[in-house]
Formats: C-alpha cells, structure tokens, sequence
C-alpha cells in the first residue's frame, strides 16, 4: 500500500475545528462588510487555461504554477490569482455591464512553493475588485475596505503601507539599461537589497534616477519621507509624491499612524500601475494583504477599463488570530439523541424539533444504552433522551 | 513589547558578530558564556544561534525579526526577507575552478559542474548562456574532479589554498562574498524604529 495515503500533498493540509470555524468566521465577516459597501460575489473555476497567465501582466513563473492538461491536451492551471480570472469575467460577461463593477470573492489560490520551507501551496484568499472607476475616491474606497475589513477580523495592531508602482517605471524609463538590469535592480529595491543595489546602479552613468533608485528602498516610514523624496528625485516623480500626499492627508486624519508609506513597494506584478499598498499585522512574519490599482490590465482584455483591488491572506490572519485568543465554541455542549429498537423515526423526529428550539443536537447510532451513555460522556453532552415508546431524558453530571 | 530576537550564523560569524555587540555597548556577557543554550539575552534583545539556512528560514518565517548570515547562503536559498546591510565580514568569494592546466571552455563537449551550491551554479551558467550539467556534492568538493566525475567546481573560496594543494586552480570569480543583515518584511514594518535603532548601531560598530 502506498505511503502516501495517510498524508495531504506538499504544502497544503487538513482543516478541522476551531480551524474551520475562525475561517468562516472571517469569511463571513468579510463578506458582509464587502456586501454592505455594494460588491457581489464572484466564483471563478479552480481550473484556468494557462494562456490566461502568461499574459504580459501576469507575471508569476511557470515553475510557481500548479500545470494540468484537459482531454484536448490544452494546458490548464490551478488558479494562481484570482485578479486575472476576474478580469477575464468581466471583460466577457459583464462587458456591457454598468460602469463601476464591484466584485469580491473568497477563495483559494494555488502556488508551487520550494518544498520543505513551510510554505502555504493552497491560500485561501479573499478581495475585492473595483473596475471601472479612477481616481482618490475609488483609492481611498478601496484602502479603507482593506483597513476596515482587518479591523472587523479584530484586529487592532496593524500597519497599512502605500507606495506607487509608477514610480520604480518613471525612474528606470530612461535608464540606459537593457530588461533584465532593471529587473535585477527592482528585485534588489523590492528585498531593500542596499548594498547590491549600489553594486548594480555603480555599472550605470550617475543621474538623478540613479541617485533617486538608490536611495527608493530607504524611502519608507512616516510622511516625511516625502520631503526626503523631492529633495532627492528633482522634479522625476512630482506628480506621484503629490498624488500619496493627498491620499495621506485623507487617511491620516482618519486611521493616523496605521497609514505609513514605502515608495519601494516594487510588485512583481507587471499590471500595477498606480497606487499599490500592503498591509501588516502583528504577530504575523507574512504581508497580509497585497493590492493596488492596475489600469491596463484590463486592455490586455480589450477593455479600457481602470480597476483598483486587493486581497487577504485568509489563512494568515486566522491563524493569527488563534494566537492570540482562542476561539472558545468548539466544546459546546450539546443534547444526544438515543433511539430504541423500532422507534428509529420518532427519534429522528424528536431531534427535528429540538433542533428548531435552538438546540444543538447529535443521534447516537449505538444499539445498547450502555455504550450510548459512554459516548454521552466523551462528548461533553448535558442532556442524553432515550426515545422509545416514551421519551425520557437523562442529564449527564 | 517582546524583544526583537537577532538569529545569528554560528560559528565565526558569531563571534564577529559578538565583538561588533560589544562594541555597540551591548551586554553579551550570557552570549560568551552561552553553554549549551542557544537563545540568550544580549540587554533588550534575544539572540539565537542557527545554522545558516535556517537563520534565513526563521527570518522568513518572522520567528526571528534580524538575522545575521552569509552571502553564500543568501544566495543559495533567495526568498521574501529584507537585506539591509553588508557587514563587511566573512570576506570570501564563490570561484569556478578545475584542473590546472586544463582549458574549461574549450571543445564542444558539455560540462559537468560539482558544488555544494547548485542555484549559484545554475545562475551563474544560465547568465553565461552554458548548458552544464550540475551535481550536488555535500562535502570537499574539490574530489569531484580529481575522481573525473565533474570537469570543475563551483565554491567557496578564501585563500584558494585547499584547490592548490590538490591540484585544481581558479578559472574565474563568480561572486563576492561577506556577511549580511537580513530582515523579516513585516517586522521592518512594524518595528520600524527599533530596527533602524539596531541596524545603524551595528553600521557603526562595523570591523572594518
């Protein structure tokens, strides 16, 4: 018999109790608050044509995807992002929709992480998608579902960044650098890789973009930085500086410190193209959430359509959460239910109708009293009835 | 508020790493006296000793907020976490090297590489535009063409006296080396001050 039987596939697990139960609790949560502030559900399939992710937006490698085949041999993924789908949604079915299109959804994506590091293949994801809207408004909307949604989850300690990816795409326009320098240098700015970002900006001649690149990874914290930045950039990134001022002055007067910036926020996704933001929390070593405004995206669906979304790492919260305060139903105590011989429906009935009072009920399939009553014990129960030709309960102490 | 916990390399890196401590005005008193302990208290901050890849696990994981470990290793296991600052120590590089004498780029035939670092291999070759063909040795790794089973290595290299001695010589440089300050992404975000605090004391307390 196979050893692989009694174990789930790399990177993924089982849920089971509390588990479960702080996920719903989040989903549902979440849901309502996206629900009450006008988005619809959207279910996209788990299986996706790999054509979708090989868009020039999508930027995850094919090493970090799950690959399948369909009878026709065409090549199928396991959704790595749920972004791409939904746009492909609404590209197609709702193409002659009423601008703007609110979208949210609750679930999983599948990426193929090294093996053996601890890793989440399987994530259980939740977002919003706000297409066909640009501007501060639709921004802060979107940030403000983001800080809203963690603190409806109950959390408190939080820190939301927000960057702007066109300011990595003015700074490297005009660098006499072929694509894989520039990728080298956005990877050593995104892991504020100081010193071999210093070593790859040496080989270029000196300008104010790589003075500017050079100090982008330092350029994160409180509004000041700002200031920092202009001093810096000349005049190279004006416009986006101003644009996080203003978002700064809305939501600082509102959320204060929990708002802070970092202008190295450099995604690898290639469909960003403006406001990008990422939140923490604490207790958490992972970015929780992950979003920002990507403009062009849809054009690669025909599409001119601005859009703006984000997504939460369901399983990073949940399980932070349990953390710190333990959810505390699962031992509810419950009723059990025993039938005698012959009186199996009345006994299914007289669930029925315990139930609909509120009462949490369970039906021992035991053919002895004995047995019944063990069990009754395990499980925690306050009340056992014996149902037969008469009812009669018993209380468990 | 927890202390901020520092993952250091053991080994040499550690004991650098406790002379910068002690220059920056830190008490490493427990950290000299450590016996068999592997989590100590250096004044407001917890230092755990680790095996290199796993100082990058525990960053990566935020168990550990600051790690202090080497390029090479870096390198080797590239992942989500923040590299703030090149110590300066641990000097060395990661060199190609092969029988003396022997042309490594000459003929038609496709090479075999030895190394204890194949991604480093695998990058290095792939900018280079070479086929190889890659295997991973656990140990002295300067065997592997002596016994023929690769045409060269791929490792690391202080003084170059170990391939000397066993006949082999430097083909070329492939990457510097020295030890780095890793940290975790949302630690950096969310104990911004108190890292910066650390991270520059240490800039400062820097040997050299």
């Amino acid at each position: 018999m196979s050893e692989y039987i009694y174990k789930t596939p790399d990177g993924t697990r089982d849920f089971l109790f509390e588990e479960c139960e702080s996920h719903n609790r989040i989903k549902i949560l979440l849901a309502n608050l996206y629900e009450n502030r006008g988005y619809h559900e959207a279910i996209t399939p788990i299986l996706e044509n790999y054509d979708l992710f090989n868009l020039e937006s999508a930027s995850l490698t094919q090493e970090e995807m799950y690959k399948l085949t369909d009878r026709s041999g065409h090549l199928l993924v396991l959704r790595p992002d749920i972004t791409m789908p939904i746009a492909r949604l609404a590209s197609t079915r709702l193409k002659d929709a009423a601008l703007p299109l609110r979208l949210y959804y609750n679930q999983k994506v599948f990426r193929v992480n090294p093996s053996l590091k601890g890793k989440r293949n399987e994530i259980n994801q939740s977002g919003i998608e706000l297409i066909g809207a640009s501007g501060v408004l639709s921004d802060l909307e979107v940030i403000t579902t983001a800080l809203n949604a963690l603190c409806k989850c109950g959390i408190d300690d939080l820190t939301i960044e927000i960057g702007h990816a066109g300011i990595f795409k003015k700074l490297t326009e005009s660098l006499p650098a072929d694509e894989s320098v520039k990728e080298r240098i956005r990877g050593y700015i995104e892991s504020k890789s100081y010193s071999s970002l210093e070593d790859e900006l040496s080989d270029l001649p000196e300008s104010d973009s790589v003075k500017a690149l050079r100090y982008l990874p330092r350029l994160f914290g409180v509004r000041e930085i700002i200031k920092t930045a202009r001093d810096l950039c000349g005049n190279l990134i004006n416009e986006e500086l101003d644009y996080l001022n203003q978002l700064l002055d809305c939501l600082e007067a509102e959320y204060g410190d929990k708002v802070r910036l970092d202008l190295g926020i450099v995604h690898r996704n290639n469909y960003y193209t403006g406001m990008v933001f990422r939140g923490y929390i604490k207790g958490s070593g992972q970015t929780v959430v992950s979003g920002g405004r990507y403009d062009k995206l849809l054009s690669e669906f025909g599409k001119d359509w601005p859009a703006i979304g984000f997504a939460i790492n369901i399983d990073a919260i949940a399980e932070n959460q349990r953390n710190f305060k333990l959810t505390n139903s699962i031992q509810q105590k419950c009723f059990l239910v025993f039938a005698e011989k012959g009186y199996e429906m009345k006994a299914l009935k007289y669930m029925d109708n315990e139930i609909s009072n509120g009462t949490i009920c369970q039906i021992l399939p035991f053919d002895n009293t004995k047995s019944a009553l063990e069990i009754a014990k395990v499980r925690n129960a306050y009340k056992f009835a014996v149902v037969g030709k008469e009812i009669n309960v018993i209380s468990v102490d | 508020m927890k202390p901020l916990k520092i993952a250091l390399t053991k080994g040499r890196l550690e004991k650098d790493a406790i002379t910068m401590f002690d220059k920056m005005g830190l008490d490493t008193a427990a950290l000299k006296e450590k016996g068999r302990r592997l989590i100590l208290p250096v004044s407001q901050y917890e230092a755990v000793l680790a095996k290199a890849a796993d100082v990058i696990t525990y960053i990566e994981h935020g168990v550990c907020d600051i790690g202090i470990v080497g390029k090479d290793t870096i390198l080797e296991y590239p992942g989500g976490y923040y590299e703030l600052l090149d110590l300066g120590i641990g000097k060395c590089r990661f060199a190609l090297a092969g029988p003396k004498g022997v042309d490594f780029y000459g003929g038609y035939s496709s090479k075999t590489i030895a190394t204890k670092y194949p991604h480093v291999a695998e990058r290095f070759f792939s900018k280079k535009g070479m086929d190889v063909r890659i295997i991973k040795i656990e140990g002295s790794v300067e065997l592997a063409p002596l016994l023929k089973l690769a045409d060269a290595i791929v490792d690391i290299v202080e003084t170059g006296k170990t391939l000397y001695e066993n006949g082999l010589e430097i083909i070329e440089d492939v990457e510097p080396i020295s030890a780095r300050v890793i940290v975790n992404m949302a630690s950096l975000k969310m104990r911004k001050s108190e890292i910066e605090d650390f991270v520059a004391r240490l800039d400062e307390a820097k040997l050299c």
